[in-house]
């Protein structure tokens, strides 16, 4: 691995993935708190349509896929703020359509030559040196966002009525979260790809949440095992000649059920005690 | 002499076309501690909401503070009903508490020490010093609608309003929840909306009930129209008819606070 870091696309790699782990810490929190795993899904995956939309229009591919999936978060915030009781079929719809308008603009592409896999399941290995500027930027503009509605966004996420009592602006909070997963989510399927996403959104800040006293320690816990597991997975792809992006994810996965498995364990092994005193 | 604190003049509300409460006015005084009875879906939710401003009137007007609701949401302690927390949410009692002390203005901006002070004085107040540190969702049905209170009382209201507040109470607890509210002094006016009757064994000053219309009476006393409302008209030879009458036994007019 050492001596893969003086290969520049490595570098790139591992910036890569410590950049992403930033948002992942930041926003996959968010979203864990505030139980929109299902909605992240289906921004995911819609931003394949902005890809789509890029490739077709021979515009940028990141900053079309952005707005695209933030004009497609956009849509999915009126829809739960609107017709709360119907949200998740229309999300779930959103989601099928998202992905049905890229391959079709695909399709439709003359001289189509992007290799659809890697925005399915990343392409951490072609990271260019402007894609990291960019995605420095974003990390900053979250970071930023995050620092000043912390107290807001903690507040609406448990207890949205009371907060809108004390002055906090639960709607736009209601739109704004869903657009930093879309910004966070375009800059992690560089990673991982947009099927495996969600994994490295909520793996994290789930293990993270059963000892984390603030939403605060949540997201430092967070980034952290998310720079561990991108780190770990390049390491082994790297050695193993696997897929990157799975390969993170096949880690934190791998943590994930080894923790529950070990606490589980634990509990039935204390309870067995308990019961015999 | 100070204006009335709640004035609701001829307010109607509608969910989608169905009305939820139709042609209502109450007033409520400086001091009062009014219950507000009514069965479940009669409309005291959705009443409560438009005191706070959440919901916007379909007719008529509310003034709080002689202001828009909006306005004086900030002068109100509200304690909305226990809802399920799982208990892993990342958030101490303390951060939870604080929320009450959160501004329109403060965005962005760490509770400093003198927040952090009134938050733990404010849960001592309601019996759960010491838990400071727990998170919230550690805690007993009962103990969260502690926090609750604490987190509406934090902001010194000068009105207090609290939703189903007896729907959680420890039926163990050595806490007394009436006792609190009656000590809470007589700068603080109190609304507790409830369907359950016996919050009027509190020391209620007077008395509303809600179901879609609304009726009031002065004084702590439950009036045969009230309970018509809350519980419907029935004829003489029915068994709840002489359920009722008892039931206006129960609540003999008490002698008016000073």
């Amino acid at each position: 691995m050492l001596d893969a870091l003086h290969l520049q696309f490595m570098q790139h790699a591992v910036l890569a993935g410590l950049l992403a782990s930033v948002a992942c810490g930041l926003i996959g929190s968010l979203v864990v708190v505030n139980r929109l795993v299902f909605l992240s899904g289906g921004i995911a995956h819609a931003a394949y349509g902005g890809v789509g939309l890029a490739v077709f229009t021979g515009l940028p591919v990141m900053p079309t896929t952005i707005a695209f999936t933030l004009a497609a978060s956009g849509l999915m915030s009126a829809v739960t703020l609107k017709a709360r009781a119907r949200a998740d079929t229309v999300i779930g719809v959103l989601w099928a359509a998202g992905m049905a308008l890229g391959v079709i603009l695909l399709d439709l592409s003359p001289g189509y030559a992007v290799d659809l896999m890697s925005f399915l399941f990343g392409s951490i290995l072609t990271v260019s040196a402007t894609d990291l500027w960019f995605m420095a930027g974003l990390d900053a503009a979250l970071v930023v966002l995050v620092a000043v509605y912390y107290r807001d966004f903690l507040a609406v996420s448990f207890d949205p009525e009371f907060a809108r009592t004390r002055g906090v602006a639960v709607t736009l909070l209601h739109y704004l979260l869903p657009a930093m997963v879309a910004v966070s989510v375009v800059m992690i399927i560089r990673l991982v790809g947009l099927i495996l996403v969600i994994a490295l959104l909520t793996i994290p800040p789930f293990l993270a949440e059963r000892r984390a006293r603030s939403l605060k320690a949540v997201m430092l816990a967070s980034m952290l095992q998310s720079a561990v597991y991108c780190l770990a997975g390049l390491w082994l792809s790297f050695e193993f000649d696997l897929t990157s992006g799975a390969t993170i994810i096949a880690v934190a996965a791998g943590v994930f059920f080894l923790t529950l498995g070990a606490e589980r364990l634990f509990t039935r092994g204390a309870s067995r005690t308990g019961g015999g005193a | 002499m100070q204006g009335p604190i709640i004035d609701i003049e001829r307010v109607s509300f509608a969910y989608d076309g169905q009305p939820v409460l139709e042609d209502i006015s109450l007033r409520v005084d400086p001091g009062d501690f009014l219950a507000v009875l009514g069965p479940n879906g009669g409309g005291k939710t959705t009443l409560l909401r438009l005191v706070l401003g959440l919901l916007a009137p379909s007719a008529g007007s509310i003034r709080v503070f002689g202001r828009e609701p909006r306005l004086a949401a900030g002068r109100i302690g509200y304690v909305p009903q226990v809802v399920d927390v799982r208990p892993d949410f990342p958030m101490t009692v303390l951060d939870a508490t604080l929320m009450g002390l959160m501004t329109p203005g403060g965005r962005g901006r760490r509770p400093g020490p003198a927040e952090r002070d009134a938050a733990r004085e404010a849960l001592e107040r309601v019996g759960l010093a010491g838990r400071e540190n727990a998170r919230i969702g550690e805690l007993s049905g009962g103990q969260k609608q502690r926090a609750y209170i604490a987190r509406a009382l934090v902001s010194g209201p000068e009105l207090l309003l609290l939703d189903e507040p007896t729907s959680s109470i420890d039926p163990q607890g050595k806490f007394c929840f009436f006792d609190l509210l009656s000590e809470l002094g007589r700068g603080v006016t109190i609304v507790v909306v409830s369907h359950d009757v016996s919050v009027v064994s509190a020391r209620v000053s007077c008395v509303a009930c809600v179901n879609r219309r609304l009726t009031y009476s002065r004084g702590p006393e439950l009036t045969p129209e009230m309970l018509t409302l809350l519980f419907g008209v029935h004829r003489h030879s029915c068994a709840m008819d002489a359920y009722m009458r008892s039931l206006a036994g129960t609540f003999p007019p008490l002698p008016r606070m000073p």
